[in-house]
């Protein structure tokens, strides 16, 4: 813990030098941050309209949170999923989540070309047929095994094809929903944001 | 904002497909034609997305 702590102060050390300007001692005060607007109803309200006016990031906006959608349907199904399709109540979690969540590290390779190391837009679509297929694909190993519910363990639900069909489908979604369709998306949000709101040094993804 | 309401807009749905709670699988299914219907709009403005690729931070 202590060896991590050490290499992140290393770590944000360097990467502040890095970001200097030359001449820049990197002492000098920030900008003033803008005051908040506690009215949040309003202040969204303004910046839709202002947004509007923008028509590639509005709907690049708009098209972002429907990854998060599909996937707070899917969290609401999850726990029932897990009960029907795999027992043992203290491993179903650490079952689903890896596979869904290892998918974020691929998808990400794969929303930035890996080697190239660049973001398109073109992915976008693509992202979000995956998830559509996969999505259809679960749904025929998702149904309740016919006559009733089954808690098997883990090692039983993994000896089944339809098991490892789950965490593969699992997977794909989070390869094409997370990151080959939000990444995507918020990248060319980003890029098309008017200058002034640009900010200076900014990950175009998460 | 807008995250935060398609959540909201998530957790309405799913209560009116599921119509009380329990395991309601078709709910993958619903959720991937609707999904289908998406990437259909999605590749219609594909060419007002897509520009130059442009270098990731």
């Amino acid at each position: 813990m202590v060896n991590l702590t050490v290499a992140g102060l290393i770590v944000v050390r360097r990467a502040r030098r890095l970001g200097q300007q030359p001449g820049d001692s990197g002492d000098a005060p920030a900008a003033a941050p803008a005051p908040f607007r506690w009215n949040l109803l309003a202040a969204t309200a303004r910046l839709i309209r202002e947004a509007v006016e923008w028509p590639v990031p509005f709907r690049a906006m708009l098209g972002s949170p429907g990854s998060g959608l599909v996937g707070a349907l899917y969290l609401a199904q999850f726990p029932s999923l897990c009960a029907v399709r795999a027992a043992a109540a203290r491993n179903r979690r650490h079952l689903f989540s890896p596979s869904s969540r290892s998918g974020s590290a691929p998808g990400r390779c794969c929303a930035t070309g890996c080697c190239a190391a660049r973001i398109s837009a073109r992915t976008v679509p693509w992202g979000m047929l995956g998830l559509a297929l996969f999505s259809i694909d679960l749904w025929l190993p998702a149904r309740p095994p016919v006559g009733g519910t089954r808690a098997d363990p883990v090692s039983a639900f993994l000896a089944q094809p339809a098991g490892w069909r789950i965490l593969v489908d699992l997977f794909g979604i989070a390869v094409s929903g997370r990151r080959l369709y939000r990444a995507a998306l918020r990248a060319v949000a980003d890029r098309e944001r008017p200058a002034p709101a640009r900010p200076a040094r900014s990950a175009p993804t998460t | 904002m807008i995250n935060a309401a398609a959540m909201v807009l998530s957790a309405i749905l799913t209560m009116a497909l599921g119509g009380g709670g329990g395991y309601h699988p078709r709910q993958f299914l619903l959720a991937g034609i609707a999904s289908l219907a998406v990437a259909a709009l999605f590749w219609r403005l594909l060419p007002a997305l897509a520009a130059p690729a442009m270098p990731a931070a």
